[in-house]
């Protein structure tokens, strides 16, 4: 953060009731991260002027996220003072506040149109009125809750940049009486605890983080007294606490929790130390283990230091050491990759295991927080796998690059972003770092607009091979300067195809579209970061010709009538209407 | 005497220097001592003492001699 600067980004809050006090903590939150974030929070209730008053100071602090904070007991204040007048239908005044939001997410998105917004899910006080009608009767508000949350996700998922906020969990999580505190209402108006407010700080910036794609990508873990009860070199398979009774129960649900985990697209890996054979047996045989050896994409299980280990399943798994979560059981072994691996995130964990559960989602809240699941995700674990076995491959074919590409089998789909292919193409803008020229980040509704655009095309690549599919692994995004000139605004592969020549089919197979539009030149720019080195040279590369340098960011230029960039002929490509139609 | 705590609180929550609070601090003594300013005081020192003040009590507590008074009467302070 640089003195004097402004502030990268400004965050608005606009809501029913008194958040100046919720201000703070999320200032401390942001802090926390070091993001340097300011921000505004309007008087509460004024959130309908705010959005309507096109001259409003809303819109003059320009904010990139807008959290919009309508609480429940405020959205149906009349209903809750006095919910036994009449029958009342519950669907239609859900419905009713629902059209309300949506009316003022429309006015906001119109003037606001790239802010991120936040929704709030609603609550209301466990005990009311209605306590014992409820169900029994006709009469209920659990039903107007509910209702009113499925209308926010539906907007969210209607409306990309549209993110909802669980508060109702959140409040559920840490229990509606230490939520609400109802001195700071009656004297202040506002609707949360001193608690409350840093859970909701919290929440919140780690919603944000996910958003941006800040969370980390694998969760590397001990065997013995993490994953089961006891040492297996000791105990015995047969000894091991891990089963459906008792405290092996709290083992086999731990496992469980990371299997969902691995389902989402994190990686999971092993790092212990054990006899290799005593470990591999348990992971293949023991009836009660969740986890089996091909949900973990590398394995180290030895007797070296932990640190080493996790260097060396860094640079197997292609992944930045701040990438990793790891979970022992042992605070020796914590102590030592914390001092040795400082970017690697080492928790403090329970001594008991039955709150390893809790405590994996508890940091998985925060750390590995999953907004939503791309194909990608779903096959991760398996195409690491399957990258082993392609070093194999490499390492049998003795250095001939060209037999090896050729015994790889290669396919690249190609063609424009379409609505299949949007959310994936956003999703590597995001979180490529290394294999990216310009590292100019995306989101879904930023693709759209570039993929409608006249003057800009969007392309993707997907890869298979012998061994997997891949998915969608490249992406480049062109714009028009002029008839025949068009830059290389984005150009990206993800690190699992890096090396394998899948560069030179997608620029080749740009030239061509390029050519066809009668083009002349393709001019592509490298911005260097602390993380890109591995594309430095792409230009050169592939044959451009250097325009110069300006504050480190070098420019080139291919002549496209004179000189074209060959897609390898041990690339298969498809570039069909239906090759990424679904 | 006022306590090092309560004086260490209210140093930190409104930004002033240690030797300017006393136990005649209040809103007219300390600049950021307004209306919100007060409620972060109160919500400052309830974590801080682990306690609770009444909500009757919240607006009377405007000088550090009656914080300090208060907190006694919870039973925190002598």
């Amino acid at each position: 953060m640089k003195a004097g600067a402004p502030p990268e980004m400004t965050i608005a809050l606009l809501s029913t009731s008194n958040l100046r006090f919720f201000v703070d903590s999320l200032r401390q939150e942001l802090r926390k991260w070091k993001w340097d974030a300011e921000i505004w929070a309007s008087e509460f209730n004024q959130y309908r002027q705010d959005i309507w008053n096109s001259a409003s100071e809303l819109y003059a602090r320009q904010p990139k996220v807008v959290i919009l904070q309508l609480d429940g007991a405020d959205l149906f204040m009349d209903v809750l003072r006095d919910p036994l007048s009449g029958c009342i239908d519950c669907s239609a005044a859900a419905q009713r506040a629902a059209d309300d939001l949506e009316t003022h997410l429309a006015g906001l998105q119109e003037r606001l149109p790239s802010a991120t917004v936040i929704l709030h899910t609603v609550y209301f006080a466990p005990l009311h009125a209605l306590t014992g009608l409820e169900h029994h009767s006709p009469h209920t508000l659990s039903t107007i809750s509910s209702l009113f949350n499925v209308h926010i996700g539906q907007l969210s998922r209607k409306h990309p940049n549209v993110l909802v906020h669980d508060t109702a969990a959140l409040a559920a999580n840490i229990g509606y009486r230490n939520w609400f505190d109802p001195r700071l209402w009656y004297l202040a108006r506002c609707r949360l605890s001193q608690e409350a407010m840093k859970a909701l700080a919290q929440g919140t910036v780690s919603l944000l983080r996910a958003w941006k794609g800040q969370t980390r990508k694998c969760v590397v873990l001990d065997l013995d007294n993490t994953l089961w009860g006891g040492v297996v070199g000791e105990d015995g398979m047969e000894g091991i606490a891990l089963g459906e009774e008792g405290i092996g129960l709290a083992f086999a649900e731990f496992q469980d929790e990371l299997l969902n985990l691995m389902r989402k697209g994190i990686i999971l890996a092993i790092c212990s130390k054990n006899n290799e054979e005593d470990a591999l047996a348990v992971l293949r045989r023991h009836p009660s283990m969740r986890l089996k050896e091909d949900h973990f994409a590398a394995l180290r299980i030895n007797w070296r230091d932990k640190a080493a280990n996790m260097r060396e399943l860094a640079s197997e798994l292609n992944l930045a050491l701040d990438s990793f979560v790891f979970i022992d059981d042992s605070p020796a072994e914590r102590t030592l990759v914390r001092s040795e691996l400082p970017e690697v995130l080492v928790p403090e964990w329970p001594k008991d295991p039955a709150l390893y559960k809790s405590a994996l989602l508890d940091l998985a809240t925060v750390h590995l927080l999953k907004l939503s699941i791309t194909e990608e995700d779903r096959a991760r674990t398996s195409m690491y796998l399957a990258e082993g076995e392609r070093r194999t491959l490499l390492e049998s074919s003795s250095g001939n690059l060209e037999s090896y590409y050729r015994s790889l089998e290669m396919t690249a789909k190609v063609g424009f972003a379409n609505s299949f292919t949007i959310p994936r193409i956003a999703q590597l803008t995001q979180k490529t770092n290394q294999f990216n020229v310009t590292t100019r980040r995306y989101s879904e509704a930023d693709i759209r607009a570039l993929s409608e655009a006249a003057d800009a095309l969007v392309l993707c690549l997907a890869l298979s091979d012998r061994f997997s599919d891949n998915g969608i692994v490249g992406v480049m995004i062109l714009r028009r300067l002029s008839a025949g000139e068009w830059y290389i605004d984005t150009l990206l592969l993800s690190c699992r195809v890096i090396g394998r020549t899948v560069e030179n089919a997608l620029v080749g197979f740009a030239s061509r579209i390029l050519i066809d539009r009668s083009a002349e030149f393709l001019i592509g720019e490298y911005h260097p970061t602390s993380k890109n080195a591995v594309a430095a040279n792409l230009y050169r590369d592939l044959g451009f010709q250097p325009m110069g340098e300006q504050g480190g960011i070098t420019r080139w230029k291919l002549p496209l009538r004179e000189r074209s960039v060959a897609i390898p002929d041990w690339i298969t490509i498809d570039s069909s209407k239906e090759a990424l139609s679904a | 005497m006022l306590d090092q705590r309560v004086l260490t609180a209210i140093a930190d929550v409104f930004g002033v220097a240690p030797d300017e609070v006393n136990l005649q601090s209040n809103p007219e003594t300390i600049p950021d001592w307004d209306s919100v300013g007060h409620f972060k005081l109160i919500l400052h020192l309830e974590e801080i003492f682990g306690i609770r003040f009444p909500a009757d009590e919240i607006g009377r507590l405007t000088t550090a001699g009656k914080i300090q008074e208060a907190l006694a009467g919870l039973g925190v302070l002598p």
